[in-house]
């Protein structure tokens, strides 16, 4: 193919930021207008990217639990029916085909079948480790937003089974659009169920910085407690009660606010860098890191991601993959 | 038709995650959370359920995460203390952790497991010896030099309040 032909067949394949503009206030207000199959395609990069780093970084530690007491084991989610724990060869081959199917994901690789696999496996391997008593709730949008990627066709482009495939690619089309948008819209409710969260246990006494006060001063004594890094930063603001009420208010706008950011692109421009601060927060005050967020995945969803092909780094991968 | 199921898959993932709410946030899950961590005020006094190492002065040391639940997540340790305390199972949990701190060549005669409330404002500004310890159980790693085998032995107490003095280092 000619390096004429190529640019051509790019320009076809992503979508171009001058014939996005005319579209874009439509499909914000629109959850199931039609999307680029970019688009689609750039969030099972990042999503792929981020889990199987995740998994390689995470996984050797999450094989510990092969090691813990049974009695520690308290099966929750997909997972409620085990009576007891799986064999540690069992969860570290699962971990193991995880990873692969996860590489298999991100690089688009017979993707109708690793697609969905990926999305069960991270669910399953995530439920096991998080049914030893306690849940991390990091790991929780990551693994729904895989599902939905899994499931949706987020291959058709830039991937390998493209290299394979001559059927032609819509330039723009239904099936790559709401998927994107599901994938915003469960970011902001599961923020919102946070903010519900805290009205319903503390009251709105919550916006008055006490609880938020209370909770950073123990998590950080807690970590002091058990000989660990705790953040001096959050240490030492305890003793600055003023702090609290703003940060506190400014939380439950991030959370009770999210779902305005699901419907109005506007309002998503403040809320995505706000979601994003909160986070910068919590790792600020608590040293609890929240990788998903912290890292613009979770927010992915809500920008046009395709953009990023035209990164002039980016180019070999894309005419690799077109 | 292509879009009706699209409609019908939004509505069902949306309540999906929102139904945790809507069950009154009463079980946590996972993936479909109550996300209801920093949500509930634990107030300025609070208490920490550890597992400490005693030296030979009695002096108390940190255990880290690894050695007190098996694990470098402090939360699963903190979790699995907690358990401990709550169901009345601290003296398998002692044993346990002396057969790690033993395993791990760390020379602690005795391994406690403790409650200590702390005024955890007050704590980060100079009060960091808590305001009232209880010891649940006590148990001494010991490693035989001729077997390699580790042996405990178990010296429960009924629960009292011990003050553990300043100047915990971290193991």
């Amino acid at each position: 193919m000619t390096a004429e032909a190529q640019s051509s067949r790019l320009r076809q394949t992503l979508s171009r930021r001058e014939s996005d503009k005319g579209h874009e206030k439509q499909s914000h207000e629109a959850f199931f207008s039609p999307a680029p199959p970019a688009r689609l395609a750039v969030l099972r990069l990042c999503t792929g990217i981020f889990s199987v780093l995740y998994l390689v970084l995470r996984g050797p530690h999450w094989l510990d639990i092969s090691h813990f007491d049974s009695t520690r084991f308290l099966p929750i989610g997909v997972l409620f029916w085990l009576s007891s724990p799986l064999p540690a060869l069992v969860f570290q081959a699962l971990t193991v085909l995880c990873l692969l199917t996860g590489i298999a994901y991100t690089t688009g690789w017979r993707f109708r079948v690793t697609g969905p696999l990926f999305g069960l496996l991270l669910l399953l391997v995530t439920t096991y480790r998080n049914s030893w008593g306690q849940i991390f709730h990091s790991e929780n949008l990551m693994v729904l937003h895989v599902l939905v990627i899994g499931f949706a066709p987020a291959a058709d482009v830039c991937s390998s089974d493209r290299r394979r495939s001559s059927a032609p690619v819509p330039l723009r089309a239904f099936r790559y659009g709401w998927p994107v948008r599901l994938l915003a819209l469960i970011t902001v409710l599961t923020y919102l169920v946070a903010g519900l969260a805290k009205l319903h246990n503390a009251g709105f006494s919550w916006a008055t910085g006490d609880v938020l006060l209370h909770q950073v001063a123990f998590d950080n004594m807690r970590k002091d407690a058990f000989g660990t890094v705790y953040s001096p930063l959050g240490a030492a603001l305890v003793a600055h009660h003023w702090v609290f009420p703003p940060m506190a208010l400014g939380s439950l706008f991030v959370e009770l606010g999210a779902p305005l950011a699901g419907f109005s692109s506007s309002f998503a421009r403040i809320w995505v860098p706000a979601a994003w601060l909160f986070h910068v927060g919590v790792l600020a005050f608590m040293a609890i890191v929240f990788p998903y967020p912290l890292f613009g995945v979770a927010f992915a969803a809500f920008y046009r991601v395709e953009r990023l092909l035209e990164w002039r780094l980016l180019a070999p991968l894309v005419r690799h993959w077109t | 038709m292509e879009r009706k199921l699209a409609f019908l898959v939004v509505v069902a993932i949306s309540i999906a995650v929102l139904l945790p709410a809507v069950r009154g946030f009463s079980n946590d899950g996972f993936p479909l959370s109550t996300y209801s961590m920093f949500s509930r005020d634990r107030g300025r006094i609070s208490t920490v359920h550890t597992v400490v190492g005693l030296d030979p002065d009695g002096r108390p040391h940190r255990l880290s995460p690894d050695l007190i639940g098996g694990s470098d997540e402090i939360v699963l340790a903190a979790a699995e203390v907690s358990r401990a305390v709550r169901e009345g199972k601290t003296r398998a949990l002692c044993a346990a952790v002396a057969q790690r701190v033993a395993a791990r060549a760390h020379s602690y005669p005795v391994v406690q497991v403790v409650s200590e409330t702390y005024d955890s404002v007050a704590y980060f500004q100079g009060e960091k010896q808590p305001r009232h310890t209880q010891v649940h159980a006590s148990c001494a790693p010991e490693t035989s030099r001729k077997t390699g085998k580790t042996t405990w032995e178990r010296r429960d107490k009924p629960a009292s309040a011990v003050a553990i003095p300043r100047g915990l280092g971290a193991q």
